[in-house]
């Protein structure tokens, strides 16, 4: 409750400073709280914003999900095998620290523009962290656990799927929500190449338009879904360290 | 016999050292018989443990269940450990289901089994609660209840209420003592605990370390429903404290 009180003051502090300082400057180059909440209004009002948060929250959501998968998939692979790991490994650790913008080029050549970038990028951004904590935690599941899957005589697979993957699993949420985190980064980069819809769209069209009001309304918006994917994740990862009984780890 | 374990070997080899664990062990065991492997840290009795329920390749020397050579671990016996090694995700039915799930078995039937295990190590109340919720002591009844619902014929134990305080220890060897009578299952139960192997055991298994071997074997003349401040048990702590030559000398820790 204190908390939430702190952050209310603090944002009310934000918006009254922002406020004087946008009745300095010409509005056209910084606009005001008003001015912006009442654009956000306008383009609620007429559907726009909708749209755009929309297809946004699909791509997103199409380019996340296809990287936790496949990232849940090959780090329980590599994790499992360790002996490939080791081949793979430098591989990864050299690909990983490259940008995803970096490979636009390359992804408007292969993937033509539209959805698809977008969703490649996000997808680049989210991959490697889900990847990374899965094959670590797979590695570091608790040998008592692998010795109950001998012991009950559970199949190679049932073993993995029973034992491994939920053992690891708080693990891995951390990676996912770290995933999460860099991916919405990205949304906005992945929607400036050649989209014609979608909240990083909105950036470049505020822009081409010169209207400074949109182009704040789009990056609150932005933020805001941040925020509350983030808490969202926040939610579950507690969830599930609490069904986990691991009540020694907390969220900061 | 039963469980035949002959001239059996096992060096591990550390920091480019052999190290020998276990150094021609040999041990006949019974169908249905309590046997308590006793003995201080390093002594083997683990790794003697391991070795019978299949974990453990072994280096030399042969080791028959049945009349069968084991070369890995069978769904036909069960390990209980330190630790307990319930799955933390899991409800504590579902805890007691997870050997179930790969028999032949629906899904209620399965619930029929798991529900009588539960009820008989009285955690009835429990069924829906994660292990976490749970104390020690009801923990290894959880992973007692699991291990008895695959019905395996040898039950391992590996110093299985070693976390637990001394009245809960002394209730959950009561009940497996209870259970034990009740199933009629082969025990073997590893315990550095000179006090638990008599009150447990129909044998006991003296080890000491350094090579790991078997320096004598005691049978307990007791009959069920032991007093453990009787003039018998304390005798027969005795005779194995002498084993040991722990008594006297100095009065150091028995158990290290």
């Amino acid at each position: 409750m204190k908390r939430t009180l702190s952050g209310a003051v603090g944002l009310v502090a934000l918006l009254t400073i922002w406020q004087l300082a946008a009745l300095k400057y010409n509005s056209v180059l910084f606009p005001g709280p008003y001015e912006v909440i009442k654009s956000w209004l306008d383009l609620f009002n007429d559907g726009s914003m909708t749209q755009h948060v929309k297809t946004s929250m699909v791509r997103f959501a199409i380019g996340y999900i296809v990287a936790a998968i496949s990232g849940i998939v090959l780090g329980m692979f590599f994790g499992w095998f360790k002996k490939v790991w080791n081949f793979f490994n430098p591989v990864i650790q050299i690909l990983r620290p490259i940008s995803p913008i970096a490979w636009i080029p390359f992804i408007v050549l292969w993937f033509g523009i539209g959805d698809i970038p977008a969703v490649v990028i996000i997808f680049l951004a989210s991959f490697y962290p889900v990847l990374l904590s899965t094959t670590a935690a797979v590695g570091r599941v608790d040998k008592i656990y692998l010795k109950v899957a001998q012991n009950f005589a559970l199949t190679r697979f049932e073993t993995l799927t029973k034992i491994v993957l939920p053992a690891s699993f708080p693990q891995i949420s951390t990676g996912l929500h770290q995933a999460i985190g860099t991916g919405w980064v990205f949304l906005v980069a992945g929607e400036m190449i050649g989209s014609q819809s979608g909240l990083g769209f909105l950036i470049i069209d505020s822009r081409n338009n010169l209207r400074p009001d949109w182009l704040l309304a789009a990056i609150l918006t932005i933020g805001i879904i941040g925020l509350l994917l983030d808490e969202l994740i926040k939610w579950i990862e507690k969830q599930i360290y609490i069904k986990w009984g691991a009540t020694e780890k907390h969220e900061g | 016999m039963y469980i035949e374990v002959k001239n059996v070997s096992k060096n591990f080899k550390q920091h480019g050292q052999t190290f020998k664990a276990l150094s021609d062990v040999s041990l006949n065991i019974g169908k249905g018989e309590f046997l308590c492997l006793l003995g201080p840290s390093g002594c083997g009795k683990t790794t003697l443990l391991n070795a019978i329920a299949g974990f453990d390749k072994i280096s030399s020397g042969i080791i028959k269940i049945d009349g069968q050579e084991v070369i890995g671990p069978s769904a036909r016996n069960t390990t209980l450990f330190q630790n307990y090694g319930l799955l933390p995700w899991r409800t504590v039915q579902s805890n007691v289901e997870l050997g179930l799930e790969s028999q032949k078995l629906t899904k209620s039937e399965r619930r029929e089994i798991s529900d009588k295990y539960i009820n008989l190590v009285g955690l009835d109340a429990f069924k829906k609660n994660h292990p976490h919720q749970l104390s020690g002591g009801m923990q290894q009844r959880v992973a007692i209840a699991r291990a008895l619902a695959v019905n395996p014929e040898i039950l391992f134990m590996d110093e299985p209420f070693g976390a637990l305080d001394v009245i809960t220890r002394a209730n959950m060897q009561d009940e497996i003592i209870r259970i034990w009578q009740e199933f009629k299952k082969t025990i073997i139960f590893v315990t550095h605990d000179i006090e638990e192997a008599v009150y447990l055991a129909d044998r006991v298994v003296i080890m000491a370390p350094n090579p790991g071997r078997i320096k004598a074997v005691v049978t307990v003349n007791l009959g069920r429903g032991r007093d453990r401040e009787g003039e018998d048990f304390f005798s027969i702590r005795d005779n194995i404290l002498d084993i040991f030559e722990m008594k006297s000398h100095d009065a150091i820790e028995y158990f290290v």
